[in-house]
């Protein structure tokens, strides 16, 4: 199945299949809607144990408001349940802990996936949030790969991480930025414990 | 391509990102900075096998599973296989400029001494280690100790070892509180040697002992010697054939009930035993021992089984 054909529809698009399998509702934060299957739901642990709790019927769902995610977008929203439409059925891997991580990416996730950085740091965040582990899982795996065959120096690049004397200058900052009483009884503090006494008072 | 956004990621998933990294890119990625090795630290990273190898070259192998060795070589000079003899005379041990893996990638990091590597593989990639094993000679075992006996490191040089070579080394391992004792060849080894062990576990495949040695070793036992053995497997190969009634000789015995299986909890090759003979150290924990003849055509061969303080 392309990733253009994942049963994932805009509320306000096309005319909804109608089906006796339950469809939820689902609002992003800029208020675009979706239905996804109770199924594909499943792929979502959070989402899963919510709508439990909800309890709705089908007539519940039609006639109650959007269930709101209240910290994804749209866009974002739409490659999960594309995604998770895609895996409905599918186990939900258990992480037995082993490291290294073997994880492969099939050619519809490579596809779903085939996105700017940005949105793909959106799916990791919305992954975490809806605990999709498997999706969590390949999207990681994409950041990771971006670490193939480099050296460490190519690596900072690639991740943008800050080098120890970044870390040092940004933890300076943040300790002048305290309050400067704290920093003062901070200091004092440390001052005492180098000439050894044991109590501040 | 790059992903500047790593950092801001939730913790897990930066976890989960290094945890799906091959490992020789996620060994890249601990050498990046104090932060990265401290995300790398935390993934928990497991080894088999911890291999050291000092000779005229300076070899670190270390096996994350049956697929994967990293092999780092610290010396540019003499390259030797497993078990070659190196025709240059040993060196001091010396900071490398650089580590290079497994003759593809090279990892500078120049300010690095030789502590910083090793604290960089035991305390920050590789805490787990199952078994760490060194090969080199007694010189070498000094040096190799000051640098593998330090802060936590020790915890990980206790957990389980493994030693084919020197054999001048073997009672200074032996005394020492090691989880596993473990050899694989012939040792000309003395009571007192014997005596000497401190680990929890010891698993000779070869040595030397007389029927009255052997009598010997069970009788100081029961005296306190050894106090921290739970289990201890030894293959005796004798002059003289196994004679039970020298063996026992002098020493309180009973037999162990048929009808109950004991558990040893602290080795790999015994989980579950039945029968056998328990006698009683003086503080009254009970061992289950076990002497069987192993036919072996000329040599008069024997394995001592000792289980001690099990369910």
């Amino acid at each position: 199945m392309s990733v253009e054909n994942a049963p994932v529809v805009d509320v306000d698009e096309a005319a909804i299949p109608v089906e006796k399998k339950m469809y939820y509702r689902f609002e992003s934060n800029d208020k675009k809607e979706f239905r996804v299957s109770e199924l594909a739901i499943q792929q979502s642990e959070t989402l899963n144990r919510l709508v439990e709790a909800m309890g709705y019927t089908s007539e519940d769902v039609e006639n109650k408001p959007a269930i709101a995610i209240e910290n994804i977008d749209g866009k974002t929203l739409k490659l999960v349940f594309q995604w998770c439409e895609h895996h409905k059925g599918e186990a939900i891997p258990v992480d037995d802990g082993s490291v290294p991580k073997i994880v492969e990416i099939p050619e519809f996730d490579a596809k779903l996936m085939d996105i700017d950085n940005g949105l793909l740091f959106k799916l990791i965040w919305a992954a975490d949030y809806l605990n999709i582990v498997q999706l969590l899982n390949v999207s990681c795996k994409k950041v990771a790969n971006m670490a193939q065959g480099k050296t460490p120096a190519q690596l900072r690049r690639v991740y943008l991480l800050p080098s120890d004397e970044e870390d040092e200058a940004a933890k300076r900052a943040a300790q002048e930025a305290q309050d400067p009483r704290a920093r003062e009884v901070e200091e004092e503090f440390e001052e005492r414990k180098r000439q050894g006494g044991n109590s501040f008072f | 391509m790059s992903f500047p956004f790593l950092l801001q990621l939730p913790y897990n998933s930066i976890k989960n990102v290094i945890k799906t990294m091959d490992i020789r890119d996620t060994f890249g990625f601990s050498l990046i900075s104090k932060k990265s090795a401290l995300l790398v630290k935390a993934i928990k990273l497991k080894v088999k096998y911890f291999t050291v190898t000092v000779a005229s070259t300076l070899r670190v192998e270390i096996t994350i599973c049956e697929e994967i060795t990293l092999t780092f070589h610290f010396y540019e000079t003499e390259q030797i296989d497993y078990d070659e003899v190196p025709t240059e005379p040993p060196k001091d041990l010396y900071p490398p400029g650089y580590v290079v893996l497994s003759n593809w990638r090279n990892y500078e990091k120049r300010e690095f001494t030789m502590k910083k590597w090793i604290d960089h593989f035991l305390k920050h990639l590789f805490p787990k280690v199952q078994f760490l094993d060194i090969h080199c000679t007694r010189s070498h075992y000094e040096l190799m100790r000051d640098y593998f006996n330090y802060s936590d490191s020790i915890n990980i040089r206790r957990d389980n070892m493994v030693l084919e070579i020197d054999l001048g080394v073997i009672p200074k391992i032996l005394i020492r509180n090691f989880d596993l004792v473990e050899t694989w060849f012939y040792l000309e080894m003395s009571l007192n040697e014997l005596l000497i062990g401190n680990a929890q576990s010891f698993i000779y495949h070869e040595v030397s002992l007389s029927n009255k040695q052997i009598n010997m070793f069970l009788k100081c036992w029961m005296k306190g010697a050894c106090p921290n053995l739970k289990h201890t497997m030894i293959r005796v190969f004798s002059e003289k054939p196994l004679d039970l009634d020298v063996v026992w000789k002098g020493i309180k015995n009973q037999a162990a009930p048929q009808d109950g299986i004991g558990i040893c909890e602290t080795c790999d090759y015994f989980l579950q035993f039945k029968g056998g003979v328990n006698i009683k150290r003086f503080d009254g924990v009970v061992a289950t021992v076990f002497i069987e003849p192993v036919d072996n055509g000329s040599f008069s061969v024997c394995d001592l089984n000792m289980f001690v303080d099990h369910r």
